[in-house]
């Protein structure tokens, strides 16, 4: 059907056309025509980018709640 | 401070080593909540039977895979979901953590401890489903295992890696006789395994209470998804239980595993199924029913030397409605088992306690797992008490019957009240043998009906005090010679003397 399907890039402002672009470079998976932009001030920093049932977290706020998981559990 | 310290410094090493790698993680997002099903949508590559995790910490395993959604049952507090929730796939298949230090704990399906303490520390976690050895890695099942049940260790005996099915009605001493062997294997080097499925959690205290004041909790691991548990759980606990067990087993050890109930384990299976809107088949058990159970005992085996040599011996349980055996579940398991034991009501309530009806029981595996002393003993035990049942019709005719008849009547009635046995009070196998060989021999034969059990008791103690050398033969060389057999003679003449002034 589609080449390469939508993917959801969402990040704590507005990205500007450049950064989309070098996430594009990194990650083949993009397809730049196809990608949506959502602002979501609660990341942080970082971004988290969603391609059908594939996520790449890589956001401040995912690396604090792995960071609350592992002194939890090594208690 | 310094704990503080500590903890910046962890913090600080964590995040230095950390590379600055990415990783993909399979989502989904939930669709529906049905009693502990969720449907899913996402997740286009997780695999069946693997575990994905909830934002909240609660675990999931897949059991469908649709076209467009996924169905999987929740380990855990379903009721904390909610539609939308994302679900992340964490890339293994459902497993246990397993380690020595399980043993002497209570725990849930996943490997949580339920009875107040601190987690189990584990490295190795072994996979909930596993494919059962091959036949390349069997030997045939030789080793004895003692229930410490003289009618169960004389007349259906069990070997170390043999699966024996416990049958009977609510109520007949089902659960007594697993924990009584569980007890048994104190000295045995035999790790235990207990598997509560769909328990009263009273039940279950009581059971665990039981264990620990026989000091038998030490080489036990209970694993319990009680009645209030999901029906995920329930479904799960079993192959739990089982993980465990192979992880002992590999390391070459015996292990004995109580499956309690399997009954309530075909229970939750068709919940579970039916939810998922499987087909139902008789009864309205899903199709694969068998299978849920004859998976599950398969791996109870005994590996070769080559592998370690060690065993699981299974004794799952199943609970029957007003004796019917030829219902659906107790059918499945008895075609899957090397045998069963037979728990009749009416035996129990004639004060018959084991209940044990010896002539529908049977071990398949038989004499080839029973010490030699034993097989000596209950050769002739089996013959008395065949003709016992023979002439049982007749007893009622007492007066007007031949004196061969009487005879056999009387022993049989002399036997039966020998195989009776309180609970909690195991044998060891020497005093098994003596007592059986006392009641073959027929010296038994004159003392009062009543009188037997005192003199049982009274020829054991006799036994333990002063022939402790000749327990010791019989336990070590698993034989009776006929020196031993005198030693006997001696002591049982003894015990009867004060029953022999009375009958005069």
């Amino acid at each position: 059907m589609e080449s390469k399907p939508k993917t959801i890039i969402v990040s704590p402002y507005k990205l500007e056309q450049a950064d989309l672009e070098s996430l594009g470079r990194n990650f083949e998976f993009i397809d730049l025509q196809k990608v949506e932009n959502v602002v979501d001030e609660s990341l942080i920093a970082g971004v988290v980018i969603k391609n059908r049932s594939k996520v790449i977290d890589l956001s401040f706020r995912g690396k604090l709640f792995n960071l609350k998981r592992y002194l939890y559990e090594t208690d | 401070m310094k704990q503080i310290d500590n903890y910046f410094q962890k913090i600080q090493s964590k995040l230095q080593t950390e590379s600055t790698g990415y990783k993909i993680d399979e989502v989904g997002y939930i669709d529906e909540i049905k009693d502990g099903v969720v449907v899913l949508s996402g997740l286009d590559e997780v695999a069946y039977g693997e575990m994905i995790e909830f934002e909240n910490g609660v675990y999931a395993m897949v059991i469908n895979l649709d076209k467009n959604k996924v169905d999987a049952i929740v380990l855990g507090d379903y009721l904390t979901l909610k539609s939308g929730d994302t679900a992340k796939a964490t890339g293994v298949q459902a497993s246990i953590p397993v380690s020595d230090g399980f043993l002497g704990r209570v725990v849930n399906p996943i490997g949580e401890p339920i009875d107040g303490g601190p987690k189990v520390k584990s490295e190795k976690n072994y996979p909930l489903e596993k494919i059962a050895p091959g036949v390349v890695y069997r030997k045939s099942v030789k080793k004895p295992l003692q229930t410490g049940i003289k009618a169960i260790d004389a007349l259906i005996p069990i070997g170390r890696g043999q699966r024996e099915l416990i049958i009977g009605d609510r109520g007949t001493g089902k659960t007594t006789i697993a924990v009584d062997t569980i007890i048994n294997q104190k000295k045995e080097k035999v790790i235990c395994v207990y598997c509560a499925i769909g328990q009263k959690n009273s039940k279950v205290a009581q059971i665990v209470d039981l264990l620990r004041k026989n000091n038998a909790l030490d080489y036990t691991v209970v694993i319990s998804s009680s009645a209030g548990d999901p029906a995920a759980a329930q479904y799960l606990a079993p192959y739990a239980a089982c993980a465990i067990a192979e992880y002992f087993m590999d390391k070459g050890k015996d292990v004995l595993v109580v499956y309690d109930d399997l009954s309530k384990h075909a229970w939750a299976y068709r919940q579970v199924s039916l939810v998922l809107r499987r087909p139902a088949g008789r009864e309205a058990y899903p199709g694969d029913v068998f299978y849920l159970h004859s998976r599950l005992l398969e791996r109870a085996c005994s590996l070769d030397d080559k592998y370690g040599g060690g065993t699981i011996t299974a004794l799952p349980i199943v609970e029957t409605l007003e004796g019917d055996v030829s219902a659906y579940i107790p059918t499945n398991i008895i075609s899957i088992t090397d045998g069963q034991i037979f728990l009749e009501t009416e035996l129990f309530n004639a004060g018959v306690k084991p209940a044990i009806n010896v002539g529908l029981s049977v071990s398949r595996v038989g004499g080839s797992a029973q010490t030699k002393a034993m097989k000596q003993v209950a050769a002739k035990l089996k013959l008395d008490l065949a003709q016992y049942r023979e002439m049982a019709a007749f007893s009622q005719f007492e007066s007007e019957l031949d004196d061969e008849t009487k005879k056999f009547l009387n022993r049989g009635a002399k036997i039966t009240q020998v195989l009776k046995q309180n609970k909690q009070e195991t044998y060891d196998l020497a005093s098994e043998v003596a007592i059986i060989w006392a009641a073959t021999k027929g010296y038994l034969d004159r003392l009062p009906l009543e009188k037997v059990e005192e003199f049982e008791k009274k020829y054991l103690d006799l036994l333990r005090k002063k022939a402790s050398e000749l327990m010791e033969n019989i336990k070590e060389q698993r034989t009776i010679n006929d020196k031993d057999e005198k030693g006997l003679e001696k002591f049982v003449k003894e015990a009867l003397k004060p029953y022999q002034t009375e009958e005069k």
